[in-house]
């Protein structure tokens, strides 16, 4: 790494001033690791890092009646152990505890997590991709088998945060602090593709950073999950991931959100899949069609048409396994 | 050699750059370490894994990757595992750090680390460190963490020999007992030899103490790194330096035009230097720089300007045969007349097996550091041997080997990919000479996959032809290895002989591609070859309509190609191993399998003879008794040491922990010819036999003088007179009777002719296949090994298990993929090269069945490479058992599966 200065923030307030002062040199450091790798391969070479691990107050998960408030140094550890969570925001604690390994659970951040840059190995080989802001993306005619199945490019990179997904479902919400004030948004209008005016993978202008995520409570009898394809066992990308929430009532689907991970630039609420099935009793035939709606817009790229497959399969297997449904996952 | 002369350095204007220790990059930080307080200014760039091990040299954390990909340097943050090397130094401030040596209190080991011990919970030692304080933080806080937590807990440390088996059991005995389960007793009577007793090592792994080599700093030691090419296939029109050469902390930069030293092992072909020009595949070595620290060696590589002409290049090995682009003639064999077997034939099998580029990834990268005093060089460097390292050195640098000395006593694995000797040793011993100073080289983890190394990868085309009545009739072969720019290996292609095949021809072609060179890995030529013959034999049964297992039984090789072999188990392997996973009871066509989740049964066997060689070692008993074994070996993880020092024990009637075991060190120890092709304990072993009675020999006339009788008789231990059996000699007097030690030294090696000393494995595989989601799940994996006497059980089981497990990660997970347009690779690393975790490592079942062999040591064979050898084909196997689709690539990826039972589904 070249040499840099490491200033600690101390607020929110300050380490936002400190990304007015040094507009682009800088870089904020939460966990640490998304970032430190990413200088050490050269990627990025901030003059000034500003590290936000000293500011008290933003690392714990508080219930309110409406839901819960993250701050945005909350460790993923926290976030996949916290009673909480586990209990009544189950896609959340799934997705942080399926992400890479204890080690790093243990000082990345929510915050960190949604920040994080592509991962596509063009990205972050030595390759001026469109992303950097080139003119080509090198997966479309070269090695591609983990990227996008969805999407027209121009980047055909997949969303890397696997909370981002678990965040679709749950309806969850991002703030955004900077100088030039705060906002909130949605999960979904936080993460964006990439386009050529905005060769960014979510709405943060380089000099804002996130400070909280709120989740509102989940409906009455809801029930959430994430289930993530990895190459091995554990301390793997998704290959592609399924986040769910639904509220079911003996095999009748009252209401569902499903979103997909691994397959886009950002996570895809299924909206189409949704309507197939809510309001319906769950049935083989039924479950079969959400699974073919669930891939129809699919543009697979050369190596990649795999995922298709994985997600009707995992979408049968997270049907198979209800309670209620037993028997209706067909092969 | 032509190598610059050291320069006189002129009067260097400051970089443009700020120095780095002006105040702004630095920060103070006061931190409790261990339970003492250090107070240091440190860079801010620092990581707190190069200021734990460089600047307050605690050496136990280990760097394996830097990137937070492998967990070996794992520590403890106010209680909680994290990487070191992903927490900058400065962070440190105010915080409780606990590093491996801070576990042990009072001279007391841990409770875990006693465990790790008594329980074999490693093999080279490098991930242990960090794999003992992820435990000790997992059991503080879950004491009674079932086995999935465990797993799950300590998925963020990898273990590349994979003792993930008893590092669990380790855990699990502590959790039993609160204490670890006591070994077994050592046998008095019994003697040492097959005992499984613990490493005599052990306490310095468990603890951090074990100096690996980039454990090793010498005064003045300036750290290098090595500017690569980023293009497959270049020349270097010019190289300027002038602008590294002006960094303040810079003391040397070399390359293609001021240092051309030959590489000779490089390359069979001789065609290979430490720089090359044309460069010949992305990560060919451009040239090196010596620094103060490597900050600025990595800064300097920035400043080098080269000018490529970029060249047209192959990496796909079949356009490269088309082009003609080949490292030497192909290899041809034929044994009878296949057209006539094919002709004889009912069923004819014909098919293409692919396997790819896999890197050893053991978890120690390469690191070298050499040393001149006045004209003798010396360089600590992991290679697995040291004498053949040291000759290659000097032969490369044009001096006699007696100036050069080559030290390792801890290495952190190889798995074939340390041996002879490596360009960048000799880099660093140029650049120690430019500088006059010594030069630590070394590589980061993306060089250590795409730089070194890896298994070749190949394109195999066979035809088989079988009768009805399961008769084999015919094999052949036509295939590639891709051996990448440069003839490291001999891309051999093993397999065939496991079977009778009356009639056989094959032709194995050497592709060169510009991608990373293809040398050794665990049974280099074994593992992608059996994928495909046992895979063929496998389809043979089924078409045959024969179950595999009989089949099997039938055909097997009962020699070795006409030459008898000296012991033979495999049968008995076979059929104890069958029994063990209930193959009779619980096997089942494919067709008959129904569900979402499949079950399946496959096998495979394999065999290993040992390389010929030769090695040396030396005995000496000191006036008290004491006794030292000085071998050459460098114990990569097999156990080689503790090994070797039980042969001593045992002929000597001494207990493990009387022999002192001296290795890895050019200037004392004896020829060894290293540790490779799974020879060490039959080579070197066969030499600690032949040395300890020798010295019995020369004690024993000692004693004889001293008991004024023709001859002494050595028995319990003493040297009595036969004629009354109550006049003894101890051992340590009959020493002391010496005026000087006693010293004895043997030779061993391996004829070429008769009988062949050949290991045998049959390896059995239970997998669940999820036919939704094509996730593949080993339940239960049987491997039964006819390896002669096993000298130490704790130690043989280990290294099974381990060459078991790398099997499994090889056969569904790795391949080093480049791109096509570009030749860069894209995931070089432990994330892209999905080594599997502690959660991907089911318990693996061992036996041994030990024949009568009639070569020494004590009857052993070898063991290393033999595990590693059918897994591919077991699981792959098990796969087409469960679902009735059979793979023809290796690694059998996720996609693979999924493409695969699509189309099954669609037929």
């Amino acid at each position: 790494m070249k040499p840099f200065q490491h200033i600690y923030a101390r607020d929110t307030d300050h380490a936002i001033e400190l990304l007015r002062t040094y507009e682009r040199r800088a870089a904020v450091v939460s966990g640490g690791s998304d970032l430190l790798p990413m200088m050490k391969e050269r990627l990025v070479a901030p003059e000034i890092v500003i590290n936000l691990q000293r500011i008290s107050g933003i690392a714990s998960v508080i219930s309110e009646e409406w839901g819960v408030r993250i701050g945005c140094m909350t460790t993923l550890h926290t976030l996949e152990s916290h009673p909480v969570l586990r209990d009544r925001f189950t896609a959340l604690a799934e997705a942080a505890g399926s992400v890479a390994s204890p080690q790093i659970r243990n000082v990345a951040t929510i915050g960190g997590n949604l920040s994080q840059r592509s991962r596509c190995w063009y990205y972050r080989g030595p390759f001026h991709c469109w992303l950097k802001g080139g003119s080509e993306c090198f997966a479309v005619n070269g090695e591609n088998k983990h990227h996008a199945i969805f999407g027209d490019g121009p980047c055909y990179m997949v969303q890397a945060s696997d909370i981002a997904t678990a965040l679709y479902v749950l309806g969850g919400q991002i703030t955004i602090a900077g100088p030039r004030g705060q906002r909130t948004l949605t999960a979904e209008r936080f993460f964006v593709s990439p386009t050529a005016g905005w060769r960014r993978e979510n709405a943060l202008e380089p000099d804002e950073i996130v400070t909280e995520v709120l989740v509102p409570a989940p409906l009455p009898g809801a029930r959430s999950g994430f289930m993530k394809a990895m190459e091995r066992a554990a301390w793997d990308a998704a290959i592609i991931s399924i986040a769910f929430s639904v509220v079911e009532d003996g095999g009748l689907i009252r209401s569902i959100a499903l979103a997909l991970g691994g397959v886009a630039a950002t996570p895809l609420r299924a909206c189409e899949a949704e309507l197939e099935l809510v309001g319906k009793m769950l049935s083989p035939d039924i479950l079969r069609r959400a699974c073919e709606t669930l891939v129809r817009d699919a543009r697979p790229m050369s190596q990649n048409a795999y995922k298709l497959q994985l997600l009707k399969g995992y979408m049968q297997a997270i049907f198979g396994n209800h309670s209620c449904v037993q028997g209706c996952a067909t092969v | 050699m032509k190598v610059l002369e050291p320069a006189t350095k002129t009067t260097k204007s400051v970089a443009s750059m700020q120095l780095p220790d002006a105040p702004e990059f630095t920060a103070n930080v006061e931190t409790n370490i261990n339970g003492q307080t250090y107070r240091a200014l440190v860079e801010n760039r620092w990581s707190l894994l190069e200021f734990l091990r460089d600047h307050l040299g605690l050496t136990g954390p280990k760097m394996g990757c830097d990137r937070g990909e492998c967990g070996a340097c794992t520590v403890l943050l106010n209680g909680t595992p994290v990487y070191a090397c992903g927490q900058l130094a400065a962070w440190s401030d105010g915080q409780e750090i606990t590093t491996i040596e801070g576990l042990a209190r009072d001279g007391q080991f841990d409770v875990i680390q006693k465990a790790f011990v008594k329980h074999d919970g490693y093999q080279c030692g490098f991930c242990t460190p960090g794999q003992i304080l992820a435990s000790k933080a997992l059991l503080t806080r879950n004491p009674n963490a079932s086995i999935e937590e465990i797993k799950k807990e300590l998925a963020g440390n990898l273990c590349r020999c994979a003792s993930y088996n008893r590092i669990v059991e380790a855990l699990q005995s502590v959790q039993a007992f609160g204490q670890p389960m006591t070994a077994a007793a050592a046998n008095n009577s019994g003697g040492v030899v097959g005992q499984a007793l613990p490493r005599i090592d052990s306490a310095e792994r468990v603890t951090g103490e074990a100096r690996y080599s980039a454990d090793i700093y010498v005064p003045g030691m300036l750290y290098a790194r090595v500017l690569r090419s980023p293009y497959p296939h270049a020349r270097i029109k010019s190289i300027d330096t002038s602008r590294a050469e002006k960094l303040p902390g810079v003391r040397a930069v070399i390359h293609f035009d001021n240092a051309k030293v030959k590489w000779a092992s490089g390359d069979s072909n001789g065609d290979r230097f430490i720089f090359n020009n044309p460069a010949r595949y992305v990560g060919d070595a451009i040239a090196a720089v010596a620094a103060d620290n490597r900050h600025i060696a990595e800064e300097a590589l920035t400043e080098i300007d080269v000018e490529y002409e970029p060249l047209e290049f192959t990496i796909d090995m079949e356009k490269a045969l088309e082009q003609e682009k080949v490292l030497g003639p192909a290899s041809l064999f034929s044994r009878g007349n296949v057209d006539e077997g094919f002709e004889a034939a009912d069923i004819v099998f014909e098919g293409r097996f692919t396997s790819a580029h896999h890197n050893n990834a053991q978890l120690e990268p390469r690191v070298a550091l050499a040393m001149w005093e006045a004209d003798r060089l010396t360089v600590w460097t992991p290679t697995q041997g040291v004498a053949n390292c040291r000759a290659q050195i000097a032969k490369d640098l044009g001096i006699p080997v007696s100036k050069v000395r080559v030290i390792v006593k801890y290495m952190g694995g190889g798995f074939g990919n340390k041996n002879q000797n490596h360009d960048f040793e000799l880099m660093a011993a140029v650049m120690a000479r430019v500088a006059r100073r010594p030069v630590r080289i070394e590589f980061t983890r993306k060089e250590d996959f795409t730089a070194v190394h890896g298994r070749w990868p190949t394109i195999q085309y066979y035809r088989a032809g079988v009768k009805q009545n399961g008769v084999l009739t015919a094999l052949t072969m036509r295939a590639i290895s891709g051996m990448g720019p440069y003839r490291k290996g001999s891309g051999a292609i093993s397999g065939k002989d496991l079977y009778e095949f009356p009639n056989v021809r094959t032709e194995i072609h050497f592709a060169a591609t510009n991608v990373t060179t293809s040398a050794n890995y665990r049974a280099p030529s074994e593992s992608q070859g059996v994928f495909a013959i046992e895979s063929i034999i496998d389809e043979l049964a089924y078409r045959i309509q024969m179950n595999p297992l009989d089949f099997r039984l039938k055909n097997f090789s009962r020699d070795a190609d006409g030459r008898p072999f000296t012991s033979c188990a495999l049968e008995e392997c076979i059929r104890n191993g069958a029994e063990r996973i209930h193959w009779r009871a619980e096997w089942a066509h494919p067709k008959t399998k129904k569900g979402r989740i499949r079950h399946g049964l496959g096998m495979g066997i394999g065999s290993f003879a040992a390389e010929a060689g030769i090695s040396a070692a030396m005995v000496r008993v000191n006036r008290d008794g004491s006794v030292q074994l000085f071998v050459g070996v460098t114990d990569i993880g097999t156990g080689a040491k503790t090994v070797l020092a039980q042969l001593a024990a045992e002929v000597l009637c001494l207990g493990l922990d009387d022999i002192g075991v001296v290795s890895g060190d050019t200037e004392c120890t004896p020829y060894s010819v290293g540790e490779s092709g799974s020879r060490t304990t039959i080579q070197t072993g066969g030499a600690v036999v032949e040395a300890a009675r020798d010295a019995i020999k020369q004690l024993s006339a000692l004693a004889a003088r001293r008991l004024k009788i023709p001859e002494a008789e050595f028995k319990t231990g003493r040297f009595a007179d036969p004629s009354d059996p109550s006049r003894t000699v101890t051992f340590a007097e009959a020493a002391r009777l010496s005026p000087v030690a006693i010293l004895s030294s043997a030779s061993s090696g391996q004829q070429g002719t008769g009988p062949v000393r050949t290991s045998f494995t049959a390896q059995f595989a239970k997998v669940a296949v999820d036919m939704l989601t094509g996730e593949v799940k080993v339940l239960r994996y049987v491997a039964v090994q006819d390896c002669g006497t096993i000298l130490n059980p704790l130690l043989s089981t280990s290294q099974i298990k381990g060459g078991v497990l790398q099997g499994l990660s090889i056969a569904l997970h790795e391949q080093l993929t480049w791109d096509r347009l570009t030749g860069v690779p894209l995931n070089a690393g432990y994330h892209g090269a999905k080594i599997i975790t502690h959660e991907d490592a089911p318990q693996i079942e061992v036996e041994f069945i030990e024949p009568a062999e009639p070569n020494g040591p004590f009857g052993a064979k070898s063991v290393g490479e033999l595990p590693i050898i059918p897994t591919v084909a077991s699981v792959a196997n098990a796969i087409y058992n469960a679902t009735g689709v059979r793979y023809y690539s290796m690694p059998i990826t996720r996609d693979q599966i999924i493409n695969g039972l699509n189309k099954a589904s669609e037929e």
